[in-house]
């Protein structure tokens, strides 16, 4: 144990190199005993670069050209891939991104807790290993310890599946614990009660933790003292709650700005006249059925009723598996309803494959997608002018040339854009070729499904900026996907929470978000990140 | 999420000249290198063949058979008929570079379009998985006997069953491919624009399939070189007196205890062809194929 004042982590002027690219210049940072630290900073800041140079676990090609880390006084930098062995796990803990992979798919959760209690001789045998790690899981309150114990990662849900990966990193009481984003791929309550957590357990075992977080809120939230990182260099470090009731940098505050949890704002006021408008979209009692194997069926959305007036953004809010993307592809017309009926400009609609060829037509040009992964929804063999022309195309449109022009400018992209290909963009601007191919149609409606919730808070806010200035030049209708309150608050007229495929409540936003009447969107709002700070 | 991006910028290609880009290459995989330069060697040589070769490859030299190689004449020997070994194995080369050409054009266009039926149309899947398995339950032997019987021997019989034989592995691939691309967001967006099957098909299946089936022809290529020797050893494929390295092999093999040469060299440039091709499509497999490890 580190004695009285010596701090558990130091890093001096370290600097990170990949090849002859320096991506971290410089960066100085100390964690206390029992402190809690966030580092935070927009993607490609160099925050994860150098949370993994702190472990020894540079990607291939990436180096400490020069610096010190030291932990418990030890130089790590120096230190042999043995030594690294041993503080990695004993002397500090990671908890990782993704839930998902960060898990060996083909062992049971309980093997790969003992494993980590073996690997540092702190069980004496594989049965009480096994013994300990049951224990342990049961501290990070997965219930029936036993009985998950000999289940496979599969078999758990995701918040599930990081409350082992939790225990996992604290199971050889680390004087460390190091946090990459070890939220930002699970629901927002479920991401508060693995927080929650987080933090009992370091407290109780005095463990200093360092949280890799692009959210300044729950930095706030969940440390003593924030680092901002910009570009590889520090831009401002202080106490948590000084940086952000008065930050001295720039960037601080343009990130305080853009965090929808920190500055929240009024939500829209919507215009009383609303209810009068014609909507462009109405999904009346629809419901989805997917039936599964042996003959169960699952209710991907039970009931449901909603509408988007013309001009007007409606929100569906709600965690994974609350039914909002069958929402969206319904709307979209690429899923049949089971029952209920969807109206397109007062006709019935229904599914696509049901309609003739001129009909489908004017339905796809009505309404149009912006999907979430800006990596995903582009096809990398294409530019970034035939991504955008492809609907044209597609409905046989002349005089594309010029109309990819006007777009890219509407969506404030320069024109040479046109010529490169998505992998040469970044996800802010991939996102808004995405935009700009959504509108080539000239939609009424375009559903934005999760749109910017994979970008940092810097480029989230500009691509919602766009969305608001598009929407008030051509009378654009959203229906806008969202897990993101923070950011529901911010574009959304009307909001309609929904949960297990049913809608908990509906109503104009000011009224949802304020005063909200169900006990689900009271949750939900308490989950924001950096409300209480 | 950081460190992605800045790994996938160190990685990326450096630039500069091309001569720079080159040795840069060649640095990074020299096995790749030495392929690439064998594979153009040899194909400049198969195609060049009736101008480099100092003799017709069926010229018969009766008073000179069995020449040693350096002879005057007949810079790498003769054969038991006396006739010249360069030569022949120049046009052996030539042949073998034929069929492994018809053998990969049929395997990959059929294999392909097999591959994205399957993967597209979810009905026509378990149709075409019981055709591929058909096809794969068939040793290509049987089939080129077969095609043998009823043609007659030939080159192009030879090169049309070695394709066949490995119609299956494209579709498979192809077919894996078509899955994974169907379930992307851009196919997503192109069907909400209303964009017509073929149009996807053509569009965005084959060009994010096409680094894995140029990999899967470059693992074809030297099977089918193979299996067309194995062909003409057994006389179903390119028939005497017109030259293939199986035949070469074949007919070398009568006489090896008098002399090895002539069973030798086709034997080493059967061997560099394979190579070559193999060298090839792990350099290619390494740089373009995403499963077995990140892009270079």
């Amino acid at each position: 144990m580190p004695s009285d004042g010596e701090p558990v982590l130091e890093v001096r002027g370290l600097r990170v190199a990949f090849g002859d690219d320096e991506v971290v210049h410089g960066v100085d940072l100390t964690i206390g005993a029992g402190e809690r630290v966030a580092l935070v900073g927009g993607s490609g800041s160099g925050k994860s670069t150098t949370a993994l140079a702190v472990l020894g676990l540079l990607p291939a090609g990436g180096r400490v050209t020069a610096g010190s880390v030291r932990f418990r006084g030890e130089d790590i930098t120096t230190a042999g891939p043995r030594r690294l062995r041993e503080l990695r796990g004993a002397g500090i803990g990671l908890v990782p991104q993704d839930p998902l992979s960060g898990l060996d798919p083909v062992r049971r959760v309980g093997t790969q807790v003992a494993t980590a209690l073996r690997a540092h001789g702190l069980a004496e045998s594989r049965r009480d290993a096994r013994g300990r790690a049951v224990d342990l899981l049961a501290a990070a309150g997965i219930p029936e310890p036993a009985r998950r114990a000999v289940q496979y990662p599969h078999e758990l849900s995701g918040g599930m599946r990081q409350r082992v990966l939790v225990t996992i990193a604290l199971a050889c009481r680390p004087a460390l614990l190091l946090a990459d984003e070890p939220t930002s791929a699970l629901d927002v309550t479920v991401a508060r009660r693995i927080l929650d957590l987080v933090g009992e357990l370091t407290a109780s075992s005095g463990t200093s933790l360092l949280l890799v977080t692009h959210d300044l809120g729950l930095a706030a939230e969940r440390a003593d003292r924030v680092v901002v990182l910009r570009d590889g260099r520090v831009a401002e470090a202080g106490g948590a709650a000084r940086v952000l009731r008065s930050p001295t940098d720039d960037y601080t505050r343009a990130l305080i700005d853009a965090s929808p949890g920190l500055s929240p704002g009024a939500p829209r006021a919507v215009a009383g006249a609303l209810p009068d408008t014609a909507p462009v979209l109405e999904l009346d009692g629809v419901s989805h059925r997917f039936r599964l194997r042996g003959g169960h069926t699952v209710h991907a959305l039970d009931d449901v009723s909603f509408a988007v007036a013309p001009g007007t953004t409606t929100a569906v809010v709600g965690e994974s598996g609350s039914g909002k993307t069958t929402a969206a592809r319904i709307a979209l017309g690429l899923l049949a309803p089971s029952s209920g009926t969807v109206r397109l400009d007062g006709r019935e609609t229904g599914v696509r494959s049901g309609l003739d060829r001129a009909e489908r037509r004017t339905v796809a040009a009505a309404v149009q997608p912006v999907l979430q992964d800006p990596f995903g929804s582009l096809d990398p063999t294409w530019t970034v002018a035939s991504l955008i022309a492809e609907p044209l195309r597609v409905h046989g449109h002349d005089g594309r040339g010029a109309r990819v022009a006007e777009l890219l400018d509407a969506v404030a992209l320069p024109a040479t854009t046109g010529r490169r290909v998505p992998r040469e963009l970044s996800g802010g601007q991939r996102q808004r070729v995405a935009i700009a191919r959504a509108l080539a149609l000239e939609p009424q409606l375009v559903v934005c499904d999760e749109a910017v919730s994979a970008l940092d808070v810097l480029v989230q806010d500009q691509v919602l900026r766009l969305l608001e200035d598009l929407q008030e030049r051509l009378g654009l209708a959203y229906l806008f996907i969202s897990h993101d309150l923070g950011v529901v608050r911010r574009i959304a007229d009307r909001v309609v929470v929904m949960r297990s495929g049913r809608v908990e409540e509906q109503g104009p936003a000011a009224r949802v978000l304020e005063a909200p009447e169900a006990e689900y969107t009271r949750e939900l709002l308490a989950a924001v990140p950096g409300r209480a700070a | 999420m950081t460190a992605v991006v800045t790994a996938a910028s160190a990685r990326q290609e450096p630039r500069g000249p091309r001569g720079a880009r080159l040795r840069a290459a060649l640095r990074a995989d020299p096995a790749g290198a030495v392929g690439g330069a064998l594979v153009v060697v040899l194909v400049l040589a198969g195609v060049g063949a009736p101008l480099l070769a100092p003799y017709p490859p069926t010229q018969v030299h009766f008073a000179l058979p069995f020449q040693v190689p350096l002879t005057i004449g007949f810079p790498l020997g003769t054969d038991d008929l006396g006739r010249d070994l360069a030569s022949r194995t120049l046009y052996g080369l030539r042949s073998s570079l034929q069929v492994a050409a018809i053998g990969v054009a049929v395997s990959v266009v059929l294999g392909t379009l097999l591959g994205l039926a399957a993967g597209w149309w979810r009905r026509l899947d378990p149709v075409i998985a019981r055709i591929t398995d058909v096809m794969l339950a068939f040793p290509f032997l049987v089939l080129a006997i077969g095609f043998a019987a009823v043609q007659g021997p030939s080159l192009g019989g030879a090169a049309i069953s070695l394709g066949l034989a490995y119609v299956p592995h494209v579709a498979l691939t192809v077919r894996a491919e078509t899955l994974r691309v169907r379930a992307t967001d851009f196919v997503l967006a192109a069907r909400a624009m209303d964009a017509r099957a073929p149009g996807m098909l053509l569009g965005h299946v084959l060009p994010n399939a096409a680094s894995t089936i140029v990999v899967q022809a470059t693992v074809i290529l030297p099977q089918v070189v193979l299996g067309e020797a194995v062909l003409s050893f057994l006389g179903l494929g390119i028939q005497p007196p017109g030259s293939s390295l199986g035949i070469m092999l074949s007919d070398a093999q009568q006489y090896l205890y008098r002399t090895a040469w002539p069973a030798v060299l086709p034997g080493v440039v059967l061997a560099l062809l394979c190579l070559a091709f193999n060298l090839v499509g792990d350099a290619l497999r390494d740089r373009l194929d995403p499963a077995t490890g990140a892009r270079r």
